[in-house]
C-alpha cells in the first residue's frame, strides 16, 4: 500500500474500521518508518522510541473503528504519535532515568555544504545535539516540518494548535537550530 | 517593512507558507537589506542540514510484532507454541516422541509402575490380545477338553475356570484337534506384551507342554484329571508373585466365580505345569513373568518357597531385629512360623496366619521396613500363609 494513494481511500479505511486484519497490517508496513522516525528524533533513543512507536499503532488499532475520516491517515498517526512521544519526555519516569541517546543521526551524503566525511561526520554530531537540545513543543514541529516534511495546516491538526502557533514554533526553532550550527555556515 | 519583522516571516518564506501580499512585502525588504538577505541564506542552509537527515528504518519484525501484539491473548498462546510451524512442529514430535520413549520404557523397567498400569487396565476390563494370550495357553486347555470324564485326581492341579464375564474366544487348533471355545481369559499381572522374546517363551513353553501332554496320555486314566471334576486340585504357584492361596481342602473346590483375575491366571499357571512349579512348561512361563524388583529377585534366588500363597519382601535397617519383630508378630496375631532359611544378605520367613489376622499381619510388617507384597489374592484361604523375605 502507498500512503498516499490507497492509504486514505473509503474502501482501504472502510476495510480498516471493520477490524480488517491484512488492511491493519498494510498500515503499520506504510507507516511504521514514519513513525518510528518521529518517535526516534523525539526520544533520541532507539529501545524506547520502538517502544512508542508500538503503542502508536496498537492505539490505533483500538481507535480505528472510530475513526471518522475527518483527518488524513498519516495525520492522525503523526497526531498520536507526538502525543504518546510529549508524554513520554514529560513523565517522571523518564525525567527520573533518562535513557541514553543512540538515535545516531546520518545525514545524506548529497547533503549541501557537507563537505569532507569528517567534516560530515562533526555536522551530524552537532546537529544531533541541536536538534536535542530543543525545547519539546519546538522539536516535534521541526521533526514533523523539516524532518518528516508536513504541511504546517497537518502539523496544527496533528499538534491541535492554530497554524500561526506552528509557524511561530517553527521558526524559533530553527534560529535555535542555526545558532547551534552557525560554524557550519560560514 | 523593518528588519525584525522580514526576519520574523523567513522561515514561512522559505516554506511557501506565506500570503502573497505578505510575500511581496518580505521580498520587498529582502531587495533592498543585504543583512537580512544574508540572515535568510544562513536560515535555509540549516533547513537545508536538517532537511538531509536520512530517514530512519524501524527495527526489522516491527510489523510482525505490531500485529501480534494486536491479536487476542490466546491466539498469542498458540503463536508462541506452534510458530513458525516448520521449526516448532518437528522439535515438538520430537519432543512428544521422546517422552513417549521414556514414558514405555520407564513402564517397561519399573516394576512398581508396570503392575499399577497392569492393575489399571484391570480395573478398566481391558484385556491382553486374546489370540496370543490364549495361544500361549491353547494347549493345556485343550488337552483337558480331551480328557474323558471321570478320570479326575485329587493331586492333580485345578483347572482354570474362567470368569464368567469374559467373552469366548477362538482357540487356534492344532493338527488333529477341532477348534474349541473357551473363554478369554482376563488380563493378569503375570503376563506380558507379545513381544517376540516372549513369543519365543511361549512356543518354548507350547513344546515342553506338548511332551508333557503326551506323557499324560500314556499314564492310566484314572491318574488323569477331569476337567470338569469335582475336585480341584489346589493351585500351585508357578509364577513369581503368586497369592493363590493355600491349597483347598479336599473336597471343596475352588468357587471360580469368586477368582479375581490374578488368582485365576496362577491358577491357569498350575494349569500348564500340572508337575510341580519346577517342570519345563512352569519354568518357561516363570520365564515370561514380569521381572520382579533386584531385591524381590534376590530374595527368591535365595530361597524359592514353591508352596507359599502370599509372598512379601520386607527391606529392613536390621535384619536380626526385624525377624524377632516378625516372630513376635506372628505369635500375637495367634499364628505360627512354619520355616526359616536364610543367606548371607535374606531371610526368609514362612508364617501362616488365620484369615482375619492376615490385615493385621501386614500392617505390621509395614511398621517393621519397607514392605512390598507380590500380589494380594482375591480370596484367601481361611488360613493364610505368607512368605517374607526380610533383606536389609
Amino acid at each position: 500500500m502507498r500512503e498516499d494513494s490507497a492509504g486514505d481511500s473509503p474502501a482501504f479505511l472502510d476495510r480498516l474500521r471493520a477490524g480488517d486484519a491484512e488492511a491493519f497490517e498494510e498500515l503499520v508496513r506504510a507507516y511504521q518508518h514514519r513513525v518510528f522516525g518521529v518517535a526516534l528524533r523525539m526520544l533520541g533513543n532507539r529501545a524506547e522510541a520502538e517502544e512508542v512507536a508500538q503503542e502508536v499503532f496498537l492505539r490505533a488499532h483500538r481507535a480505528l473503528a472510530g475513526f471518522r475520516g475527518e483527518a488524513r491517515l498519516s495525520t492522525w498517526l503523526y497526531g498520536i504519535s507526538s502525543r504518546l512521544c510529549l508524554n513520554r519526555l514529560a513523565s517522571s519516569e523518564w525525567r527520573l532515568a533518562r535513557p541514553g541517546g543512540d538515535a545516531l543521526l546520518r545525514l545524506a551524503s548529497s547533503a549541501p555544504d557537507a563537505g569532507a566525511l569528517a567534516e560530515r561526520d562533526e555536522l551530524e554530531r552537532a546537529l544531533e545535539q541541536a536538534i536535542a537540545d530543543l525545547p519539546e513543543d519546538r522539536r516535534i514541529v521541526v521533526v514533523l516540518r523539516d524532518l518528516e516534511g508536513l504541511p504546517y495546516e497537518e502539523i496544527a491538526q496533528a499538534l491541535d494548535v492554530p497554524v500561526g502557533t506552528v509557524r511561530s514554533r517553527i521558526h524559533r526553532a530553527r534560529l535555535d537550530l542555526k545558532e547551534k550550527l552557525e560554524r557550519f555556515l560560514q | 517593512m523593518t528588519c525584525p519583522e522580514a526576519r520574523g516571516q523567513l522561515s514561512a518564506l522559505l516554506d511557501n507558507a506565506l500570503a502573497t501580499d505578505e510575500r511581496s512585502q518580505v521580498e520587498r525588504h529582502l531587495a533592498g537589506c543585504a543583512e537580512c538577505q544574508r540572515e535568510l541564506e544562513r536560515l535555509r542552509r540549516t533547513v537545508g542540514f536538517l532537511r538531509a537527515v536520512e530517514p530512519p528504518l524501524a527495527p526489522a519484525g516491527f510489523v510482525r510484532d505490531v500485529v501480534r501484539a494486536t491479536r487476542p491473548w490466546y491466539r498469542r498462546a498458540l503463536e508462541a507454541v506452534f510458530v513458525p510451524l516448520s521449526i516448532k512442529l518437528p522439535l515438538e514430535a520430537v519432543a512428544l516422541a521422546m517422552v513417549a520413549v521414556l514414558g514405555i520404557q520407564i513402564v517397561r523397567d519399573v516394576p512398581e509402575v508396570r503392575r499399577e498400569v497392569r492393575a489399571l487396565g484391570e480395573i478398566s476390563g481391558e484385556e491382553q490380545p486374546v489370540g496370543v494370550t490364549t495361544e500361549a495357553r491353547g494347549p493345556s486347555v485343550s488337552a483337558r477338553t480331551d480328557k474323558p470324564p471321570g478320570s479326575g485326581a485329587a493331586s492333580e492341579p485345578a483347572p482354570y475356570r474362567p470368569p464368567a464375564a469374559a467373552p469366548p474366544a477362538t482357540l487356534p487348533s492344532r493338527p488333529g484337534e477341532p477348534e474349541s471355545q473357551v473363554p478369554a481369559p482376563p488380563a493378569t499381572r503375570g503376563e506380558r506384551s507379545l513381544s517376540s522374546p516372549d513369543a519365543e517363551v511361549i512356543t518354548e513353553g507350547r513344546a515342553l507342554f506338548r511332551d508333557r501332554e503326551a506323557a499324560e496320555r500314556d499314564r492310566p486314566a484314572g491318574a488323569r484329571q477331569d476337567a470338569t471334576g469335582p475336585e480341584p486340585a489346589p493351585p500351585r504357584g508357578t509364577t513369581d508373585d503368586s497369592l493363590a492361596g493355600p491349597a483347598p481342602e479336599s473336597g471343596r473346590p475352588v468357587p471360580s466365580s469368586k477368582v479375581e483375575p490374578t488368582g485365576a491366571t496362577l491358577q491357569q499357571s498350575g494349569d500348564i505345569a500340572p508337575g510341580g512349579p519346577h517342570s519345563g512348561p512352569d519354568v518357561a512361563l516363570r520365564r515370561m513373568a514380569p521381572r520382579a524388583s533386584p531385591l524381590a529377585e534376590r530374595a527368591e534366588r535365595a530361597i524359592p518357597p514353591p508352596d507359599c500363597c502370599v509372598r512379601g519382601t520386607l527391606a529392613v535397617t536390621d535384619r536380626a531385629r526385624a525377624i524377632r519383630q516378625l516372630g513376635e508378630l506372628t505369635q500375637r496375631l495367634g499364628g505360627t512360623e512354619v520355616t526359616r532359611s536364610a543367606d548371607a544378605r535374606t531371610t526368609v520367613v514362612e508364617v501362616t496366619v488365620r484369615r482375619d489376622a492376615y490385615p493385621r499381619l501386614v500392617e505390621g510388617l509395614h511398621g517393621l521396613g519397607r514392605l512390598t507384597v507380590g500380589r494380594q489374592a482375591g480370596t484367601l484361604a481361611a488360613t493364610v500363609r505368607m512368605s517374607v523375605a526380610v533383606v536389609e
